[in-house]
């Protein structure tokens, strides 16, 4: 399942640190490369895990989010963990979840047609917010990648807390 | 479609209707009662009509009921919830939060005390796991209505042990943050293995399709999680009448009134941070600053380390299982040897002589008047606050 080799691979990156003895570049050598961005960031997967914990609890300064947790664990788990894709409507139905599409966008998992207009457009909504206060910088080559990981942790203590993912 | 008990009215009386001691104070015109209450009340049909009963003069007096007319037995199915709510409340449970217990939530408790929120029913959460800050856990809301259960409520059996009959059910759909000094006792406490099922159902829930069953409310279904564990529950959400989707907007409103002391600990500067900056004001106050010490080159500092001037090297430790005690380790930065004192209220409670370099560690209870004091080989002191 996607979410145990995530669990696996994310658990100490750092062990993943190996010669590899085959030309061909692996996915674990892919998944270091990732992390080496990160550090390139002065981030490290606990630095990501305790903001991904914040953002979670609704600490400050996400007090605002108190209220939306029920809906935002399962966006973020069906988008960056799940083992099989589910369409938001059917989520959306399935939680009975009001103005559904208006709330992913507010999440920053959904927009119109196109992608985000616009770099200050994701800034703008929550995920993009958690991403900017990591201190990644969006506008940089590495962006994608280093957001990407940063979600993939986000989930993972959506899921697990940060403390049984980091263990 | 199968009646189900109780109705949601019945419910949404239960979690929202005003209190019978709030509707006391309302009707007897309780001076202390806020404006905006009163007017709330005034506003609220089922308020209004409930006062409207306490003010109608009493009927006429009916006649003596004979001694002799026997008392009928219950139903059978109350006797059953007393005896199980006998059995719980004569259980033994941990008084220490534990992942697990099932707490039961009276009265909304902020860290400066009641929050004066009417609360007419008992809330209960599931507590998974403990959270950074040391007075909040995370769980899930529990409830009793069994009858409402979907594919995300694990019902709760025989086999879990003395349960009050307030936990029927975990709605594993209304994840929520407690703040421990708001509740009031253990309903239960879920067996290690009875947890890992509700964790691996709520990681189900979350991460995998929905099961293939036909939605039926008010009926039950042995399953099994993608992990293994034998689960009772409900079956999946029908449509938009199903009255199962009304019963969670009700429970999601209900779980709002756990939210505000969340907020307000978690804005609540931490022991560790008050402790800081009485000692960074008093250190301004006499020209000796507070100040971060440089992270070791080597190794991952622990915790931060403070300095006092160039006299002192302070590193603050948490200790999880006490709320207002905390250890300090004290490192004397100057050759000479001085003498640390913990004070209280004049009183001298520790007293620790530091050689040139040499450190201590003080265990302190963050008491009201307690104070660092610092005396050179001469006896003169410095002294800094550590709690209010």
């Amino acid at each position: 399942m996607f979410r145990n080799y995530l669990h696996d691979r994310l658990r100490d990156p750092w062990r993943q640190r190996r010669v590899e003895t085959d030309d061909a570049p692996d996915e674990a050598a892919a998944e270091v490369s990732l992390f080496e961005l990160l550090d390139d960031q002065g981030l490290t997967v606990g630095s990501i895990r305790q903001a991904a914990d914040d953002f979670l609890a609704a600490r400050p300064p996400w007090n605002e989010l108190a209220g939306e947790l029920w809906w935002i664990r399962p966006y973020l788990a069906r988008h960056f963990c799940a083992d099989k894709s589910e369409a938001l409507s059917a989520l959306a139905r399935r939680l009975d979840i009001p103005s559904h599409h208006y709330k992913a966008q507010q999440l920053g998992i959904t927009v119109v047609k196109g992608g985000f207009p616009t770099m200050d457009a994701f800034r703008a909504t929550h995920l993009g917010r958690w991403i900017d206060r990591l201190g990644i910088d969006l506008s940089g080559d590495d962006a994608p990648a280093q957001v990407r990981i940063a979600l993939q942790l986000l989930c993972q203590v959506a899921l697990y807390g940060s403390v049984a993912a980091a263990s | 479609m199968r009646t189900l008990y109780p109705s949601l009215n019945l419910i949404e009386a239960h979690l929202f209707a005003p209190s019978d001691a709030l509707m006391r104070r309302w009707l007897e015109n309780d001076p202390l009662l806020p404006a905006a209450t009163r007017a709330a009340l005034e506003a609220d049909p089922l308020a209004r009509s409930r006062r409207a009963d306490g003010e109608a003069p009493p009927p006429d007096a009916e006649p003596a009921s004979s001694a002799a007319t026997p008392v009928p037995d219950p139903p059978r199915w109350l006797r059953e919830r007393i005896q199980q709510r006998v059995r719980a409340q004569r259980a033994t449970f941990s008084t220490v939060p534990t992942p697990g217990q099932i707490v039961r939530v009276d009265e909304a408790i902020g860290p400066d005390g009641p929050l004066e929120h009417d609360q007419p029913y008992p809330l209960a959460v599931l507590l998974d796991r403990p959270t950074d800050h040391r007075a909040i856990g995370y769980g899930w809301l529990v409830a009793a209505e069994t009858d409402y259960a979907s594919d995300a409520d694990l019902i709760l059996e025989e086999a879990d042990g003395p349960r009050d009959p307030l936990a029927g059910l975990v709605q594993l759909w209304n994840p929520v943050y407690v703040y421990l000094p708001s509740t009031h006792g253990v309903l239960a406490q879920l067996p290690p293995d009875r947890l890992a099922a509700v964790r691996a159902l709520a990681l189900d829930f979350l991460t995998q399709p929905p099961p293939d069953l036909r939605p039926e409310p008010g009926v039950l279904i042995e399953r099994r999680t993608s992990q293994g564990h034998r689960v009772l529950t409900g079956t999946p959400l029908g449509r938009s009448d199903d009255p199962r989707r009304r019963y969670r907007t009700l429970y999601r409103a209900a779980a709002d009134l756990l939210r505000e002391p969340v907020r307000l600990a978690q804005v609540q500067p931490t022991l560790a941070e008050r402790l800081w900056a009485r000692l960074r004001a008093a250190g301004e106050t006499i020209g000796l600053r507070l100040i971060l010490a440089p992270a070791p080159v080597m190794g991952e500092a622990a915790a931060e380390i403070h300095r006092l001037g160039d006299w002192l090297e302070l590193e603050w430790r948490e200790l999880p299982e006490e709320t207002e005690v905390f250890a300090l380790r004290v490192r004397n930065l100057q050759a000479a040897t001085c003498r640390i004192q913990v004070v209280r209220q004049n009183t001298v409670y520790q007293e620790h002589v530091l050689a040139g370099h040499q450190e201590t560690r003080l265990l302190i209870e963050a008491a009201p008047g307690t104070e660092l004091a610092l005396l050179d080989e001469r006896g003169e002191r410095l002294r800094w606050p550590l709690a209010a």
